[in-house]
């Protein structure tokens, strides 16, 4: 009888089969033909390919589904998985080998890039790979194998879709380049982290580099994750021959050989891909059972990941950047409320500069859709930064949905000792992965002695036991509470780090800020209880980074510490600043007086940073409208006009455009709820099919200068969304861009639906392609040929209006 | 690879002539220049496959047909092509969305300069295969690519089947068959025994003519 595969996982060696494409073209498969059609038409063959396989020896072969996705063949996928899992039973029944060899649903990548780069839907990927793997459960596959990955998210589609889909033990191999990285550019490390958190069975790499080339990358692996690793290498580096043809050179017994030595990095499966054959396959088993099995060690190693980088919790202290966060901050409200995630970005960027290693995100406010934002601005955000995020909220149902869609191994804000939030919380973190900040607070509220949240910790520390999560996954939070209620309060919060770093060598967490709450220069009392905290064995300080001091202790204490080598990142920070450099940049909301450039000159040239200060300046005296009519809005027209007449280049407009965006919302901060007059409301969309967005984007940003609501649709926009839009919000002004001849069509249909829906509507087009003479075929009202234009456009469109 | 021709990004930026750009702007795309540089990996994959022909507009290549007049022209006397797809990779993009969501001036200057530096990386790689032709006594076609004249985007799908394209260089196509990431270029090079007609290439083979923005100073 055949034992459970999750019985010999990680407590032998076991062997994968090979290669099929080279095998299957010498039996006649041509160079375009997916091999998975063979399973209807040559079903002989791909029983001997499979056959050979577990003749030589290996205890996993891949039935033939590689590419059996309903991308490639719609309707079909039922049927040729079906036929792939009963040829390789049979081809197993007929090796006599059905006392100990397994067959696999084999799963490759779709081909297509998961959204927000491409424009495949993570839930579209799940259910496609649902598909696929619920057709060879049912046929009596033992196991999916998730290979050839070279993305993470959609490895985590298809993890998920065999996790929720069957009760097989899941494996998932990706494929790196010699310096370990995926093409997507993340590292083999963060990929394995987050492969572990989501609980697979076993974690390695296949295809693209040869054994030798593995080695290092197989060491890399074997240094972080406890998972069993499976290393599936080709028969070296492909080379191409005189006739085009693709091939590969190390024979079976130099691959035996390298193997051998992988084998002694502690892996759990080894087999072959591209170019190796049952005899390289015989070879390797011969040699690497020689190897004494050494799996991996039970590390308790801590870290959080995005999809490209990851940072390791323990080592040093780790700066959280808190102000991604509404909580008291009018600007960013206002922000959240009009999905102005631009704003939320450079937030976010602004933190990243400051040197933050994990951004915090809560957008937890009472008149927006939590759920919808969090999962936006997640994706958003890691579009930008590589920086690992910690999802914060307080709704359970938020930080699942956030964490389905997150990249990587996030951070979770979080658990408390209450039985309710436990239950409610552990389950999610055992089944998407990520380290949880566990508050020590319980159905009594927040204990007011160390005794009493050391034991709130103790409790989540028992229940991450029983949910089957490591305890070195937990970060306690010790609560700081504001001093100047209770003047022990830090006391309380110091010993309470102090004793689940000593006593139970766990790790800790601390939002700083609220120490001193109602206190004057809340930053001396931040910083000086930061560096308290840390001397105490804080772990991870959510703060604000862009608070000088705060940043300064951190740096000081890294390199009092002896955990800044060199002092790089000390140096790096401060050789060269000046004195007073700390205490400007600690408080940069202050006007600065003597600034030698006039608001004016300041936007015309394009001096960003400048033309802040200088509205700073000048709405010190003047009234917010007086500073945007004569100043901002003359700098800009003067700008445009000259664009205009072909003596300004785009380069210049833009820069302009960005030096008023920057003036504008100092005089957007200055108003408090006066608004500026708008005139008018614009949506603007790259039509669907077409992925191009800085046209669209250019002139968004040129509309909102000169006083215009833009409702930004994004790209690749379906007409019956544009058209929905302009009816429900009365858009009197429609701007479609496209980029590609072959999207000039969908504008067509969508100005037709638009003249069928909303036939009062103008139509403005626009983008690289288009011309006055196609803009008349496809019906638009007026063609422009740059942003300005467009703004003048728009000018005439709403000029009755006022 | 040898450094972006900053005279083509600002040629993408609409700069037609050099005076008249203003010292930051220029400062703007040096700094965005040097940014791609030091952080993008190109890669490249390609393969050389037989071709043969059919009426007066239909290719044959890897088990399919391709329609088009203009590669039917461009592709004559050759009884080769190389399939060529190379890409920035995807930090260009990434860089873009970065540089969006705080400046529209540096946003646009990282997209002139990604399209300046796939073409000039493309270049590179088709003139290796110029000198590899010449060392068997081919002789290379200008390179062409789905999009242009009457070739359609579809065959983007032949290049990424044949030369495995999510695999080996990390390019996925979208529904529409735009590439992505976005800075990636695939393009076909014709092989012959004899030497080409005489092709004109880039501006001078278009017919969109002077009112185009970015056309080169001929």
């Amino acid at each position: 009888m055949r034992k459970p595969l999750k019985e010999r996982i990680g407590k032998e060696i076991l062997f994968f089969d090979g290669g099929s494409g080279t095998i299957l073209q010498a039996k006649g498969l041509k160079g375009g033909e997916m091999p998975d059609t063979w399973n209807l038409t040559h079903p002989e063959e791909v029983m001997d390919l499979n056959r050979a396989y577990f003749e030589a020896g290996s205890h996993i072969v891949n039935a033939n589904t590689f590419g059996t996705t309903r991308f490639h063949f719609p309707g079909q996928v039922e049927e040729i998985t079906t036929a792939a899992i009963t040829i390789c039973r049979k081809a197993r029944e007929l090796a006599g080998r059905e006392d100990d060899a397994y067959v696999a649903v084999d799963i490759g990548p779709t081909g297509k890039l998961l959204e927000p780069m491409g424009d495949l839907a993570f839930e579209d990927a799940v259910s496609a790979f649902a598909e696929t793997i619920r057709a060879g459960e049912k046929a009596g596959a033992d196991l999916v194998l998730i290979e050839t990955m070279t993305d993470t998210m959609e490895a985590k589609a298809a993890v998920l879709a065999a996790k929720e889909n069957s009760s097989l033990p899941v494996f998932v191999t990706m494929t790196f380049d010699e310096k370990g990285q995926l093409l997507t550019g993340g590292s083999c490390e963060a990929a394995a982290v987050m492969m572990e958190g989501l609980g697979v069975d076993g974690f390695g790499l296949n295809c693209s580099l040869g054994p030798r080339q593995m080695i290092p990358v197989v060491k890399r692996l074997a240094s972080v994750v406890n998972v069993p690793l499976l290393v599936n290498p080709n028969a070296g580096l492909p080379r191409t021959n005189r006739l085009g043809q693709t091939v590969y050179d190390v024979q079976p017994q130099e691959f035996a050989a390298l193997m051998k030595e992988i084998a002694a990095c502690g892996i759990s499966a080894a087999g072959g891909c591209c170019g190796t054959t049952p005899d390289h396959i015989r070879a390797e088993i011969a040699a690497v059972k020689t190897v004494p099995f050494s799996p991996c060690h039970n590390r308790r190693r801590t870290f959080v990941t995005s999809g490209s980088m990851m940072v390791e919790i323990g080592k040093k202290p780790a700066v959280i950047g808190e102000r991604i966060n509404p909580t008291g901050k009018k600007r960013f409200q206002q922000a959240l409320r009009e999905k102005d995630y631009n704003y939320i970005l450079s937030e976010a960027l602004a933190q990243e500069d400051a040197g933050a290693s994990i951004l915090d995100v809560n957008v937890g406010l009472p008149d927006i859709d939590e759920k919808e934002i969090m999962c936006q601005l997640i994706s958003r955000l890691q579009s930008v930064t590589s920086l690992p995020l910690q999802l914060d909220s307080s709704d359970p149902k938020v930080l699942e949905a956030g964490m389905r869609i997150y990249n990587g191994k996030p951070l979770i804000n979080s658990v408390n000792a209450k039985q309710e939030t436990i239950d409610a919380v552990m389950p999610l973190v055992k089944k998407y992965g990520g380290v949880l900040v566990g508050l020590c607070l319980d159905e009594n509220g927040i204990p007011e002695t160390a005794e009493g949240r050391i034991a709130a910790a103790e409790k989540i520390y028992e229940a991450a036991d029983r949910y089957g999560i490591s305890r070195s996954d937990i970060l306690i939070d010790g609560l700081a509470m504001t001093i100047s209620s209770d003047p022990k309060a830090a006391m309380v919060t110091l010993e309470t780090i102090r004793r689940i770093h000593r006593e139970y060598g766990g790790l800790t967490i601390l939002g700083v800020s609220n120490i001193s709450f109602g206190l004057p220069q809340r930053q001396l009392i931040n910083a000086a209880f930061l560096t308290m905290a840390f001397e105490n064995g804080l772990s991870a300080a959510i703060m604000n980074p862009n608070q000088e001091l705060m940043m300064a202790s951190w740096r000081s204490f890294l390199a009092l510490r002896n955990m800044d080598e060199n002092f790089q990142e000390y140096i790096s920070s401060y050789a060269g600043s000046s004195n007073d450099a700390l205490v400007l940049k600690a408080d940069h909301t202050k006007p600065i007086d003597n600034a030698p450039m006039g608001l004016k000159d300041a936007v015309a040239r394009g001096m960003k940073e400048q033309a802040a200060l200088s509205a700073r300046n000048e709405l010190s005296e003047k009234e917010p409208l007086t500073v945007i009519n004569e100043s901002i809005v003359p700098a800009l027209d003067e700008v445009g006009r000259g664009f205009e007449k072909g003596t300004i280049y785009l380069p210049q407009l833009l820069m302009a455009a960005d030096a008023a965006k920057a003036a504008f919302d100092e005089v957007k901060s200055a108003m408090r709820g006066t608004d500026r007059k708008i005139k008018g409301k614009v949506i603007l969309a790259t039509v669907k099919g077409d992925i191009h967005d800085i046209g669209k984007n250019i002139v968004k940003v040129m509309l909102e200068n000169y006083g215009y609501t833009v409702l930004d649709l994004g790209r690749d926009v379906d007409p019956q969304v544009i058209a929905e839009a302009a009816v429900s919000e009365h858009i009197r002004l429609v701007g479609l861009s496209a980029l590609m001849t072959t999207t000039v069509k969908a504008m067509e249909e969508t100005i037709q639906l638009l003249r069928e829906k909303a036939p009062s509507v103008k139509v403005v087009v626009g983008g690289a392609v288009l011309t006055q003479e196609y803009a008349d075929q496809i019906g638009a009202d007026h063609y422009a040929k740059d942003a300005m234009e467009t703004v003048r456009y728009a000018d005439e469109v709403f000029s009755g209006e006022e | 690879m040898k450094p972006i021709p900053r005279k083509e990004v600002l040629r993408y930026l609409g700069c037609r002539k050099k005076d008249g750009v203003s010292e930051e702007a220029e400062r703007l795309v040096e700094e965005v220049c040097a940014e791609l540089e030091s952080r993008c990996l190109p890669r490249h994959v390609q393969q050389v496959v037989p071709i043969a022909f059919r009426d007066e507009d239909t290719i044959l290549l890897c088990e399919e047909t391709i329609q088009s007049k203009d590669l039917f022209r461009n592709l004559k006397g050759c009884d080769q092509a190389v399939l060529l797809a190379a890409t920035l990779g995807p930090e260009c993009d990434r860089i873009q969305r970065r540089a969006a969501a705080v400046s529209m001036a540096r946003a646009a200057a990282v997209q002139a300069a990604g399209a300046a530096m796939i073409e000039a990386y493309v270049n590179e790689v088709c003139q290796e295969i110029h000198q590899q032709a010449l060392a068997q006594g081919k002789h290379d076609h200008p390179r062409f690519s789905p999009g242009y004249g009457d070739l359609s985007l579809s065959v983007q799908l032949l290049f990424s089947r044949v030369l495995s394209m999510p695999r080996t260089i990390g390019v996925s196509l979208t529904d529409s068959y735009l590439m992505v990431p976005s800075k990636s270029v695939t393009a076909l090079i014709g092989l012959s025994n004899t030497p080409p007609d005489c092709l004109f290439t880039g501006c001078e083979n278009c017919d969109r003519g002077e009112d185009c923005s970015y056309r080169r100073e001929v």
